[in-house]
């Protein structure tokens, strides 16, 4: 199925409200794609000086992943599933970012296995890379249990 | 201080102990309204790794006694998902030389929740 790209990322991931980081999708081809996203100077990660917290550069790469990853679903006639950040090897934090800037975050996969994708990223502001990653996650076709349901195991 | 920091801050339960030199320790309760959790996600809330990261990094800054520019996370696991009204303790310890660098855990009563290695830019420890 020929999913249309550009695409809004509220169609892709089930992260809503502030804690929505991404835009849009703009790209997404063999295991490779490239997102959107600009800072809101209201936006939770930003300071009063519009400094953008460097740990949300990590949030970015994760839930650009997962736009990746529901894009997949909705390519294979499926429902988008929920993607939940369980490793990160590393992640550098190269320069910084600030309310307004258009950031592009790129996505590769590098291995798939039961569920798991491990994938590298990097963030970019214009030609200037701030920051890059590699990151594990679990794609799961069902909500976890909730509190006293059971096992919580993994993920954030 | 961006608006999630604030939230984190906002959350904790306590002032920031010391139970030993080179380690501070945090305890935080994020409820139902946190800023973090709204969104993250609709109807099955969960504490972001994001959250886990600042709140640790947080912390670390109280351990090195001052606020630091966050360079590098590395060997992170996310183990258990955290969900509102968890009481959460973050564990801070001071990794041996110069960079301001320490191993990060966060802890929930079921177990370890996360747990991670960040290093600060910003000189060495004071």
């Amino acid at each position: 199925m020929n999913v249309e790209i550009p695409r809004t990322a509220e169609s892709l991931v089930p992260h809503r409200g502030p804690m929505c980081l991404i835009d849009r999708l703009t790209h997404c081809a063999d295991g490779e794609a490239e997102v959107e996203a600009v800072l809101a100077p209201e936006g939770a990660l930003v300071d009063d000086d519009g400094c953008a917290e460097a740990a949300g550069l990590l949030e970015l790469m994760a839930q650009a992943c997962a736009a990746m990853k529901g894009h997949e679903d909705l390519s294979a006639r499926g429902p988008v599933r929920t993607g939940f950040l369980v490793g990160v090897r590393s992640f550098q934090v190269h320069g910084g970012a600030r309310a307004g800037d258009r950031l592009r975050i790129r996505v590769r996969t590098v291995g798939r296995l039961d569920g798991f994708t491990v994938a590298e990223a990097e963030v970019a502001r214009g030609a200037e890379v701030v920051a890059t990653g590699s990151l594990k996650l679990w794609v799961t076709d069902e909500p976890p249990p909730r509190a006293g349901a059971g096992s919580r195991e993994g993920g954030a | 201080m961006s608006r999630l920091r604030r939230a984190v801050l906002a959350s904790a339960l306590a002032g920031v102990e010391t139970p030993e030199a080179g380690v501070a320790l945090r305890r935080f309760c994020f409820g139902p309204d946190f800023l973090g959790f709204q969104g993250h996600f609709p109807g099955y809330p969960v504490l972001p790794a994001l959250v886990q990261v600042l709140a640790a990094a947080t912390v670390a800054e109280a351990l090195l006694g001052r606020p630091l520019p966050l360079e590098r996370v590395e060997h992170a696991k996310f183990r258990l998902l955290v969900e509102p009204g968890e009481e959460v303790a973050v564990r801070c310890a001071r990794r041996p030389g110069d960079r301001p660098v320490v191993d990060a855990r966060v802890l929930v009563g079921r177990g370890l929740a996360s747990d991670f290695r960040l290093t600060f830019g910003g000189g060495g420890f004071s």
